[in-house]
Formats: C-alpha cells, sequence, structure tokens
C-alpha cells in the first residue's frame, strides 16, 4: 500500500497515563520541602526562647499552664490552612474523572459524523449510481463527495468546540498551578513547624534530664505536659504534610492527564483535517470535481498559529497526500487510510482515558482515605486552640515565619 | 553636616506626616458625610418651599389670595424652612444591638462609625489601635458586597464586627474610670482592652486576607492560562 508515509507520519501520538499516586507515609513526608538556614536558625532560637521562659516558670503557676497550652495549640493555624486546601484538592481529581461531557462528548460526536463519511462504509465506490438499485441515476462517487459539502459545517462546528474544550483544559491546568504553587507555601509552612516541634522535643528532652538530678519535680512535669503535647503535634504535623504532599502529587496526575488529553484532542482535530483534505484531492483524481471544503480550510488557517506543531504536521502530511493521491492507482485507499488514522487517534484516547480512569480512582482512593485520617486530629487541633482561647494564644504564639 | 537634632527633626516631621495622612481620610470621611447632610437638608427646604409656592399660585388663580393670603403664605415659608432645618435631628445613634439586622454590606462602614464615636472613652494606646481598625473595617466593606449572607464566612464576619468588637468595647466602657488602669490578674483593663483590639485587628486582617484570596488565585490562573496557551507550557514552573 503506497500509505507509508501516513502511517509513520501518525505512529507517533503514544499518551501514557500517569502512574496513580502511592500513599505518602508520614514519617517520609518531613523534609520534602526544603527550609532554608536562615529561617531554620530563627525557628531554633524561638524555640530556645520559648524553652528557657517555660523551665524558669513554676509548675503549677497559671503561667506554666498558659506556656503547655500554646504547644498545644502549635501548628495549628497551619494545619488548618493545609487542611482546608486538601478539602479542595479531592475536588479536582474527582471532577476530571466525570468530565466526560466536554471533550468526550465532542470526540464522540466527532467519530460519528466521520464514520458517516468513511468510504468503506459506502460500499463499492466505482460504477454508475442506480435509483431502487436499477434506475442509473448519477455517479456513486460524486454523492460520495458531496456528501463531504453537507457535513463540513457540521464539522467545522465540532472542531470549534474541540478547541474551547481544549482551553478549557489548559485553563484548568492554569487553575492547577496556581493550587499547587499555594500548597506548596502550605507545605513550606507545615515544614516549619515540624522543624519547630521537633527542635521543641530535643531541647525539651535534654531540659528535663538536665533536671532530673536539681529539680526532678519539674522534670516530671516537663516530660508529662510539656513533651507529650510536643510529641502528640509532632505527628499530627507530620500526618498532615504527608495528606499536603499526597494532594500535591494528585494534582501533578491532573495536570499530566490534561496535557495527554490535550494532545489526543490536536491529535483528532489534526487528523480529520488531513482526512478531509485527502478527500478534496482524491476527489479532484478521481471525478475531477474539485471539492470546496472553505469552512475547513477557514478553520484551518485561523488555528494555524495557535497550533503551530499541528500546523508543520498537517502540511508535510498534506504534501505525502498529494504525491500518493497523484501518483496511486488507488486513491480510494489513501482516503481510506486517511480516516483509518482518525480512528486510531480517537482509539489511542479512549485507551488512555480507561488507564487514566483507574489511576485517577486509585489516587482519589488513597488521598479521601488519608484525608478522613486527618480529620481526627484536626478536630483535636481545634479543641485545643479553643481551649488555649485568645488569651494564651498570642502571647506565646508559636507559628511559621513568614516569606 | 546633619546633627542629631536635624535628623530627630526629620524623624518627627516623618511621624506627623504619616499620622497626619491617617487622621486626613477619617476626618475627610466625616466632613464628607457632614456636607452630605447639609445638602439633603437644604434641597428638602427648597423642595418644600416650592410646594408651597406652587401650591399659593394654584389657589391664586381660582380665590383671591389678598394680603392675609399672601402674609399667610410667607408665614408658611419661613416655618416650613426653619422646620427643616432643625428636624429631623441629626442622624440617630447606632447601637451595636441593631447590627445583627444591618445588612452584611454596610455592616462594616456601621461598626466603624460606632467604634469612632466609642473613640473618645478610650485610652491613647487604644485609640490608636482603633483608627487601624476603622482602616481595615473599610477595606473590608466592598469585600462583602458580592458575599452571601449563609455562607460560614458571613457568619464569622457578622460574629466579629457585631458581637466580639462591641462586646469588648461595651464592657471596657463599664469598668469604672479609676479601676481602669488598676492591675488584676496581672494586667490592667486597659491593656486588656488594647489586647483585645490587636486580635480584632489582626482577625480582620486575615479575613481581607482570606476573602481575597479566591481574587488572587484567579488572577493568578488567568495569567498562567495566557502562557500556557499562547507561550507553550514550561517556560516557567510555578
Amino acid at each position: 500500500m503506497a500509505t507509508t508515509a501516513t502511517e509513520t507520519a501518525e505512529q507517533d501520538l503514544k499518551l501514557t497515563p500517569p502512574d496513580p499516586v502511592p500513599p505518602v507515609p508520614a514519617e517520609k513526608a518531613a523534609g520534602l520541602v526544603p527550609v532554608d538556614d536562615k529561617t531554620r536558625s530563627q525557628l531554633e532560637q524561638k524555640v530556645d526562647g520559648f524553652v528557657t521562659d517555660l523551665v524558669a516558670q513554676d509548675v503549677n503557676s497559671p503561667e506554666f499552664g498558659k506556656r503547655v497550652d500554646a504547644i498545644t495549640a502549635m501548628g495549628q493555624k497551619e494545619i488548618r490552612e493545609a487542611a482546608g486546601q486538601s478539602n479542595r484538592f479531592l475536588d479536582r481529581p474527582i471532577r476530571a474523572m466525570d468530565k466526560d461531557n466536554g471533550v468526550g462528548a465532542n470526540l464522540t460526536e466527532l467519530r460519528r459524523t466521520i464514520e458517516e463519511l468513511d468510504p468503506g462504509k459506502h460500499g463499492s465506490l466505482s460504477g454508475p449510481r442506480k435509483l431502487f438499485g436499477v434506475i442509473p441515476f448519477g455517479s456513486k462517487l460524486k454523492s460520495y463527495f458531496d456528501s463531504y459539502q453537507s457535513s463540513q459545517s457540521h464539522i467545522a462546528a465540532i472542531l470549534k468546540s474541540l478547541g474551547s474544550g481544549k482551553d478549557e483544559l489548559l485553563m484548568d491546568n492554569a487553575a492547577i498551578d496556581t493550587e499547587r504553587a499555594n500548597l506548596w507555601n502550605a507545605m513550606g509552612r507545615l515544614e516549619q513547624m515540624i522543624v519547630l516541634a521537633k527542635t521543641m522535643d530535643q531541647r525539651l528532652e535534654d531540659k528535663a534530664e538536665e533536671l532530673d538530678a536539681t529539680d526532678p519535680a519539674k522534670a516530671k512535669a516537663i516530660r508529662e505536659t510539656a513533651l507529650f503535647y510536643v510529641r502528640q503535634r509532632t505527628q499530627d504535623l507530620l500526618t498532615q504534610m504527608a495528606v499536603t504532599v499526597q494532594g500535591y502529587l494528585a494534582l501533578d496526575l491532573v495536570k499530566k492527564n490534561n496535557v495527554e488529553l490535550v494532545k489526543g484532542v490536536d491529535r483528532a482535530s489534526t487528523t480529520t483535517v488531513a482526512a478531509l483534505r485527502t478527500a478534496v484531492t482524491v476527489a479532484q483524481a478521481l471525478t475531477s470535481q474539485k471539492l470546496v471544503l472553505d469552512q475547513i480550510t477557514a478553520l484551518n488557517t485561523t488555528t494555524a498559529g495557535i497550533i503551530d506543531s499541528t500546523g508543520k504536521l498537517l502540511k508535510s502530511q498534506t504534501a505525502a497526500i498529494h504525491e500518493q493521491a497523484a501518483a496511486s492507482t488507488i486513491p480510494v485507499e489513501t482516503l481510506q487510510r486517511a480516516f483509518q488514522n482518525i480512528y486510531d487517534t480517537m482509539d489511542a484516547i479512549d485507551t488512555f482515558k480507561l488507564k487514566a480512569l483507574d489511576s485517577m480512582k486509585t489516587t482519589v482512593d488513597t488521598l479521601s482515605n488519608e484525608v478522613e485520617k486527618s480529620k481526627g486530629y484536626i478536630a483535636r487541633a481545634e479543641g485545643a486552640a479553643q481551649n488555649a482561647g485568645a488569651s494564651a494564644g498570642n502571647q506565646f504564639k508559636l507559628e511559621a515565619l513568614n516569606g | 553636616m546633619t546633627s542629631e537634632v536635624d535628623e530627630q527633626i526629620a524623624r518627627s516631621t516623618e511621624l506627623l506626616n504619616r499620622t497626619s495622612e491617617r487622621y486626613r481620610s477619617l476626618g475627610q470621611r466625616r466632613r464628607a458625610a457632614q456636607g452630605e447632610t447639609i445638602v439633603k437638608r437644604l434641597g428638602r427646604i427648597a423642595i418644600a418651599d416650592i410646594a408651597i409656592l406652587i401650591a399659593a399660585t394654584v389657589i391664586g388663580w381660582f380665590v383671591p389670595l389678598g394680603i392675609g393670603g399672601a402674609m399667610l403664605v410667607m408665614l408658611l415659608l419661613v416655618v416650613a424652612t426653619l422646620g427643616l432645618a432643625v428636624f429631623p435631628a441629626a442622624a440617630p445613634e447606632i447601637k451595636p444591638e441593631t447590627f445583627h439586622q444591618t445588612p452584611l454590606r454596610i455592616l462594616p462602614l456601621k461598626t466603624e462609625q460606632w467604634l469612632d464615636r466609642q473613640r473618645a472613652t478610650m485610652p491613647a494606646q487604644a485609640m490608636r489601635q482603633v483608627d487601624g481598625i476603622e482602616q481595615r473595617l473599610e477595606t473590608l466593606g466592598p469585600q462583602l458586597a458580592g458575599l452571601d449572607e449563609n455562607t460560614p464566612a458571613a457568619g464569622e464576619i457578622r460574629k466579629l464586627l457585631a458581637d466580639n468588637l462591641p462586646g469588648l468595647v461595651e464592657s471596657y466602657a463599664r469598668v469604672p474610670a479609676p479601676l481602669r488602669t488598676v492591675e488584676r490578674n496581672g494586667k490592667t483593663p486597659d491593656q486588656q482592652l488594647a489586647d483585645g483590639l490587636a486580635v480584632i485587628d489582626r482577625e480582620i486582617a486575615q479575613m481581607t486576607e482570606q476573602l481575597a484570596s479566591g481574587d488572587l488565585d484567579l488572577l493568578a490562573t488567568r495569567g498562567r492560562y495566557l502562557q500556557i496557551k499562547y507561550q507553550g507550557d514550561d517556560t516557567i514552573e510555578n
């Protein structure tokens, strides 16, 4: 078959669904977002000041209690912030899963319309057309190419909505980028709090050991209240960090899916336009009729600047088609091949979507599991914050640094 | 060569400029509000007087008014002018109890007006804080225009502006003046007021930030979209 050129041009479409995001264990969540040395030393200073201050207080005084309250509320703001975002980033993969009404519906419609034009579906195109199968009535081939003219406005409309569907996907990706930037920020602050909590743990432990000899009662109080709460909060912070990291990766997955889908949409449009152009050439070669597909051509020229790579691909393809159609003794098969390309593209998209849906489902399941788990300690953090109240909170607030 | 005195003068001038700028906005608004009520009053007087004159003319077409009638018209004009100049009295005092019925849109404005009247009873430090809160409320006001009354965010704002802020100021006002500077449990009431106001100030700032975050995100998204679509992806990551 003289179709190798078109075939090879189409071979490179490979839509790879990204792998599902695995659950991130809490122990591994820390350290993924770097905290620079300056911030780290500032946090350490903060902890040192706090611990010295705490140890100086009488264990039974309300002042000691206030400082312990500050520990229980430690990182509560950061956790709440990150949790608020984690509730939102769960929506996005879910929405991505049932987004079959936009691009998906357009692709289905395109396939239906293209199938109607498929030369394979029209049986033998040679010979005269016969009314009721008996009376000769014009040429079969001519009426076949006429059907292009009647469906061109429909195809142009579908291609246009595919274009706007693609824009939606791009917009989605832009929103994901913004969300990821916000999440990165939130993770940076969580990480700071984790550094702070871990330093606090270390310092309190040292202090308690030091006090064991001189003031065992105080050492006991520090271990039982302050240190206990610090460890509890460290665990909470680590768990929230794990959930947030997972959400961050899940957003990346949605983004990659969208990128692949955009590729698919681009390719579907390109192959469709290529098939129509082939039809124009073939029609000229076979029936010497000039098939005028103005709307398709117009569509192609207006979008050519925007989808540059597509435009280039089209140009080289069209040249090849011209050559083949002119040289080949069986131009209808060239046309058949062009249609096959469209089907291949659409099949690739369908397979991709199926696999991507699987990855997405796994990701959403693990993520909602983690989010569900994290709800428990978020409630605990809120409770602690309410107990601590505004009185203790603002003076000894243990918060991440801005910037 | 600049001496220490020069530096001090420069610093003081800078401080004066800064503070006067802050007061100017409040003063301007107060003056503007006054100007507005005067214009309104004058308008009402003009409408009443014109109505009386038209009525007199119409009656004059059918029944001759005579000297007595003319005098009566004059008297009516004087009474209407004076009456409308005095009544209705200046805007009624704002009561925080009514804040719950105030639409959220104008709640910051009402709270601000109310707070402005309470300023006089407060210590100097609290006055400065109140100025800050008033400025924040001014920013918050327009942000609430599109906010649905039933969202949790709206509830939080209403609670802060209609309950917590007036509650704090009123309970401070109820403390007898001589006791306000006396320390109790480690803090004077003056300090407690200042602490409370600081918390409220921070909360309002945070609300403004939170309300704006959606718009900020949208702006960032739009910018990124343009980048992805027209410049290709991967030019800038994050």
